[in-house]
This record gives structure tokens, C-alpha cells and sequence, in this order.
């Protein structure tokens, strides 16, 4: 998490950003937001599924082509017939990046969730 | 009627379905938002599919089928590194990209750091990626096409897949593009389960029988040296390792072949995030959540497509055989494993179905390259143009017309080097792009989202070590540098006749730590406030979608 800087009376005496933004979003004070308990929550919950879910991919794959290129005579064992596991772990590559593309849509709904009731909150404000 | 004419016709009506598209498309053309972005109004299923399309591009294609009929095994590592690159896409880039980019890959950056130097190395990267992308394609088209049709010569052949490309962008733009692409992914994935079940029909449905008829093939290398064609035994007297086809190592064999395995694991991996043209298909969905819908339904459609491709290339080694993919040229019968999938085709099938197969594999070709020049206009115009020759003082119908120009402009060079290197074997320019997108781009992308102490210094360097460091690699590889046998042909040849100096052929284990180290070190060295202060911006606009690009009305 980046350091928190005191915002003081609501983040008034934050400087504006010097970069112009693309919309018209520019009376948004992005610091308030950002030190939000809500935010924050939402920027947990994301990072608590996405880091270990890329850690696992990662080394799930990467253990594949060390096991693959390093030890051939592991995986060159037929399990049925002639498809060896070579063959069978490449396949579980497959399934194990669906289930995560499966685990990831099911868990973004509740960021979606965290995300709107952020900007409603945002959005009500600035009326 | 002759093979050649039926897959002349086929060509024909490929090239006339897109153009009617084209067309269609050429109404809603007007602002930069539609050129750019389709006006942001295709559906995530739809933009899925056509993410998959630009992926599925010949190289995987023809390309892997091609692979795996001639390497077995290790020819498939390739199809399992462009699925799971995906998940890199989906958990990393593509909600935070669509939340605070517009309509480039620069957009992203320049948020936070010093617009102009930074959209400055940003174009510059993502045009360098796209020409070699499309330099590969273009080739292989015109390869593909001759041989096939031998009275088209290759120059020809280039110049008209050229021409068709620029037309697409031209007048229809990004909605054009998109639509040409979906009709492809559909016409592909068709072709690729009609291809596969004639297959399994082949061997009664039966997995197992399919997998005995695939490990009675073997392939012979040498642990020393390399085999000579048809000799019995390795230059040092050892007797040749023998591999069969269901087995890992044909390919990476020896000190450095696992090696090179996880160095194209890395660029597969990491590149996918960084190429240009598949980075511009979030900008053309409503919402993040669409982008989001867009990557599950690409990643269906690649995993599905790429599984298949245990039926296309394992099938062509089986039912027609490694020395029999290629083509009669005189009294010699030249391989090209390009040929893996068509000549299946043709043997399960005949020739009307090689030649729908042929025009589907041009289809995906002409796509993907209208894709890759659109994100080269767009690179040029947008960051280049817009920003930082007119300071962002943006002027809608003269900001289409620079695209436009652009688009002409990298059709006409791509034409002029595609022709120019038309004899050279150019199979290494695709894995030059994925490592010059993984190595160049893609730190920077992830840096700039995630860390509040990135900065401009940090990502320049970064870029520019990145982009340097996998171009002299691979000119130092031996994709390029060889000595090759008397009597090599000249497409076969290597471009440096002298023994490589960096022994890997992918630069990705190298390149991509390499470009991460600079990206983490410099900002400790270089302090810039707005970077930081703009964090928090770029940190909201990512995570909640506050301020993003809206749909055209």
C-alpha cells in the first residue's frame, strides 16, 4: 500500500494532480478516495486473490517447463495406452488457467460490488 | 476444376465477405473514438472472440500445426504458452488498462509520468512491435499463397495482402477490423473442429489409437553436434538419441534447450500483456467489466482452439507424414511445415476442403495484419501527432485524416521490407515481437499501475534496455547467425554466416530481468513529485473505473 499522507480537513490541501485529466473527472480528489477505509478494502481484496492466484499460475507453469525440459524421463511415462504424463500435465495447464479465468469472474463480482457502492458514495458527494 | 482455381474462388470469396464489412463499417468511421476504438460499442463476447482472432494468428495457425508435425511434443509447449499468457491479461492488464487508457498503450503510461518523453518511446516501441508482427504475417501469406497458386508470384502476393490491409483500416476503421476479425475466429474455429473430429474419425473416436499411431513416430538428434541427412551416426561416432513424437526434447534438447524452453515460457508468458494490437481491444468495449467478459470468452475460445492443435499437427505427422508436408518445386520435393494443417486438410477432406482451409488461413492473416496496422496509425497519430507534436490540442476530423495517412504509410512500408526480405527465413521475427513486448513494454505497464515510485527516468531507461537488449540478442542468436550446410537454400539460410554468440534462440530470460532490474532501480536514483502525486489518480481511475472512457453515443 502506498504511504499515507495525513489529509488534514478532507484532503483540501492536497496539491492538484499537474497531469491533465482525459475526462471530466477533474474536481475528484483522488487522495480522499484513495485513503478511503472502503478503498482500501477493495484494493485488499483484490490483491488477496490476484497475487496468489499469479504466484500459483506462475510457478504451476514455469515448474511445467523445468519438469518438461530438465527431467524428460519423469514425464515421459505412458499413463494410458501411449499418452504419457507429459501429455496429460500439458493438458492440465489448460484446466488450471480456466479454473482460475472461473474463480477470478466469480470473485470480481463482489470487487464489482465494493467498487459501486465506492462510486455511489463518490458520485452523491459531489452533488 | 483444378485446386488452384478452387482456391483461387475460395480467396475470392474471403476477400469480398470482408469487404461488404468494410464497407458496412466505412458509415461509422467520422470520429477518432469510432476509427480508434469502434466508438467503444462491441460486446465483451463479441470482443472476446475477436481478441482470440488476433491471437490465432498463421503463426499459430500454421505455424504450431506445423511445429508439432515435425518436432512432436515440444511443438505443443507453444500452444500451452499462449493460453496461459491469458491469465497474465485477465488478472493484471485488462480492467486497469480500459479504466485509465483511451486508446493506446502510451495512454496508460503517460498518466502518470512525463507525457511526451514517454509517448515518444511508447510509439516508438509499439510501431516496432507491430512491423516485425507484421512482417512474419505478410511473408507467410505470400508464401502461402504461392504455394499453393504458383502462377501468383510471392511479390504479388505480399503486395496484395498490402493493399487488402490498408483498405480495411482506411475506410472501415476499428469497427471494420474487429467485425473482419470475428468473422475469421469463427471461420478458423470452424475449420479447426471439422479438421479435428475428421481426425478422431480417422482413428474410430478412439484417443488411445490416435496416441499409439503418434508414438510409433520418432525423430533421431545428436546430444553432440547435429545429425547430417542421412547419416546413421553423430560426428563425435555416438549414436543418435531417439524421441518419439509423444515425447519432450526433439526440439530442446542439449545444455541450452531447457533453457530456451523457459526463455520462450517468459516471452509467451509476459509478452502476450504487451502487445499493442491485442492491448487495443479493451479500449473498444462499454466498460471494464466488458473487458473483463472479453478476456474469459478469448481465453475459451484460444484454450479450445489451441487443444486442437494436438489434432492438427499430431494428425499431419500421422496421416500425412513429415516427409510428405511440402511442395513439388521442379524435380525437388521442398518441406514447409507451414503446410501441416492445408495438406491434412486436403487428405481428410480433398481439395476443396484443403482450399477452404487455405482461405481461412489467408482470412486470419489479412485480419491480423489490419489489426497490427491499426495499432501502428494509432500509435503514430495518437501519441506521436496528437500529443506531442500538437501538445494534445486535439482537432477530431484532422486527427482521423493523420490515422488514415499513417495506416497508408506503414501499409506501403511494410509492402516495400516484406518484399525486400521475402527470401529469408523471417520464423524468428514473431518470437522478436512477443520478446520485445515483454521485454520493453511490459515492466513498464505493470510499474506505472502498481508502483507509486515509478517514474519517468525509471521508464525510459527501462524501455529503451528492454527494446535494445532482445533486438542484439536476437541478432546474436542463432535464429540469425549460423553456418549452414553447402547447397542451404536461400529461405532456409541464416542471415550471418557465423556461429551465434548467444547460444539461446528466444532473448526473454535475459532481456525481460534485465528491463525489470533497470525499471526497479532507476526511480531510487531519480526523484520526480508529480509521478507520485498522480499515483493516487492512476491508482482510483484503476481500480474503480472513476473517469473512464465512455461509449459513443
Amino acid at each position: 500500500m502506498s504511504k499515507t499522507v495525513s489529509t488534514g480537513d478532507g484532503g483540501l490541501a492536497i496539491p492538484r494532480p499537474t497531469v491533465t485529466p482525459q475526462t471530466q473527472a477533474s474536481d475528484v480528489d483522488w487522495q480522499t478516495i484513495e485513503n478511503g477505509s472502503d478503498f482500501r478494502e477493495l484494493v485488499r481484496e483484490k490483491r488477496n486473490f490476484i497475487i496468489p492466484a499469479a504466484i500459483f499460475f506462475l510457478i504451476y507453469y514455469f515448474g511445467f517447463l523445468v519438469l518438461v525440459g530438465y527431467f524428460p524421463s519423469v514425464v515421459e511415462v505412458n499413463v494410458i495406452g501411449n499418452i504419457n504424463l507429459a501429455y496429460l500435465i500439458a493438458l492440465s495447464e489448460f484446466i488450471m488457467a480456466w479454473i482460475i479465468v472461473y474463480l477470478y469472474v466469480r470473485r470480481a463480482g463482489l470487487f464489482d460490488k465494493l467498487a459501486d457502492a465506492i462510486l455511489t458514495k463518490v458520485k452523491g458527494g459531489e452533488q | 476444376m483444378s485446386k488452384e482455381v478452387q482456391t483461387l474462388i475460395m480467396f475470392a470469396i474471403i476477400v469480398l465477405i470482408t469487404l461488404g464489412i468494410t464497407l458496412w463499417a466505412s458509415r461509422r468511421n467520422k470520429t477518432t473514438t469510432e476509427f480508434y476504438a469502434a466508438g467503444r460499442q462491441i460486446g465483451g463476447v463479441q470482443n472476446g472472440v475477436a481478441v482470440a482472432g488476433d491471437y490465432m494468428s498463421a503463426a499459430s495457425f500454421l505455424g504450431i500445426a506445423g511445429l508439432i508435425a515435425f518436432n512432436g511434443y515440444d511443438g505443443f509447449m507453444y500452444s500451452v504458452g499462449w493460453l496461459v499468457a491469458y491469465l497474465t491479461v485477465l488478472l493484471i492488464i485488462a480492467e486497469p488498462l480500459r479504466n485509465t487508457g483511451k486508446f493506446t498503450m502510451a495512454d496508460v503510461l503517460a498518466f502518470r509520468l512525463r507525457k511526451k518523453s514517454v509517448r515518444t518511446v511508447a510509439a516508438i516501441s509499439t510501431l516496432i512491435v507491430t512491423l516485425v508482427y507484421m512482417l512474419a504475417q505478410m511473408i507467410g501469406a505470400g508464401s502461402l499463397i504461392h504455394l499453393l497458386i504458383p502462377q501468383i508470384n510471392l511479390n504479388l502476393a505480399i503486395i496484395s495482402v498490402g493493399l487488402l490491409m490498408v483498405i480495411y483500416v482506411i475506410f472501415g476503421g476499428m469497427l471494420a477490423t474487429t467485425w473482419v476479425q470475428i468473422v475469421k475466429a469463427v471461420l478458423l474455429m470452424g475449420g479447426a473442429i471439422l479438421l479435428s473430429i475428421l481426425v478422431l474419425a480417422h482413428y474410430g473416436f478412439s484417443f488411445t489409437a490416435f496416441f499409439d499411431d503418434i508414438f510409433k513416430l520418432t525423430s533421431k538428434y545428436c546430444e553432440v553436434g547435429t545429425l547430417e541427412k542421412g547419416a546413421t551416426a553423430c560426428p563425435n561416432g555416438a549414436a543418435p538419441v531417439v524421441k518419439h513424437y509423444t515425447q519432450p526434447g526433439i526440439l530442446y534438447h542439449g545444455f541450452y534447450g531447457p533453457l530456451d524452453l523457459i526463455s520462450l515460457g517468459l516471452a509467451l508468458i509476459f509478452g502476450t500483456a504487451g502487445l499493442p494490437h491485442i492491448l487495443m481491444r479493451f479500449y473498444t468495449v462499454p466498460t471494464a467489466r466488458a473487458a473483463r467478459t472479453s478476456v474469459v470468452w478469448a481465453t475459451i475460445c484460444i484454450g479450445a482452439f489451441y487443444i486442437m492443435t494436438t489434432f492438427l499437427g499430431f494428425g499431419a505427422a500421422t496421416l500425412v507424414g513429415k516427409a510428405h508436408i511440402g511442395v513439388q518445386s521442379g524435380h525437388e520435393f521442398v518441406l514447409n511445415n507451414n503446410l501441416a494443417a492445408p495438406l491434412l486438410a486436403e487428405q481428410l477432406g480433398g481439395t476443396l476442403f484443403l482450399a477452404f482451409i487455405a482461405a481461412v488461413a489467408f482470412a486470419t492473416i489479412l485480419a491480423v495484419v489490419a489489426g497490427l496496422t491499426i495499432a501502428g496509425a494509432s500509435a503514430f497519430a495518437h501519441d506521436i501527432w496528437l500529443n506531442v507534436v500538437k501538445d494534445g490540442k486535439e482537432h477530431e476530423r484532422e486527427q482521423v485524416l493523420v490515422a488514415k495517412i499513417t495506416a497508408g504509410v506503414i501499409g506501403v512500408v511494410a509492402i516495400i521490407l516484406a518484399v525486400g526480405l521475402s527470401n529469408q527465413n523471417v520464423a524468428f521475427l514473431v518470437g522478436l515481437a512477443f520478446a520485445i513486448a515483454a521485454s520493453a513494454n511490459v515492466p513498464s505497464i505493470i510499474l506505472s499501475l502498481f508502483w507509486k515510485r515509478f517514474n519517468t527516468a525509471g521508464m525510459v531507461s527501462s524501455m529503451i534496455i528492454g527494446l535494445l537488449s532482445s533486438v542484439v540478442l536476437i541478432i546474436l542468436s542463432p535464429s540469425i547467425m549460423g553456418i549452414d550446410p553447402p547447397g542451404t537454400a536461400s529461405t532456409a539460410a541464416h542471415l550471418i554466416h557465423a556461429k551465434a554468440i548467444f547460444p539461446l534462440t528466444n532473448p526473454g530470460i535475459v532481456s525481460i530481468p534485465l528491463s525489470l532490474l533497470v525499471a526497479l532501480i532507476v526511480p531510487w536514483f531519480t526523484s520526480e513529485k508529480a509521478a507520485k502525486e498522480t499515483f493516487s489518480e492512476t491508482n482510483v481511475r484503476a481500480n474503480l473505473g472513476l473517469g473512464a472512457e465512455v461509449a459513443e453515443a
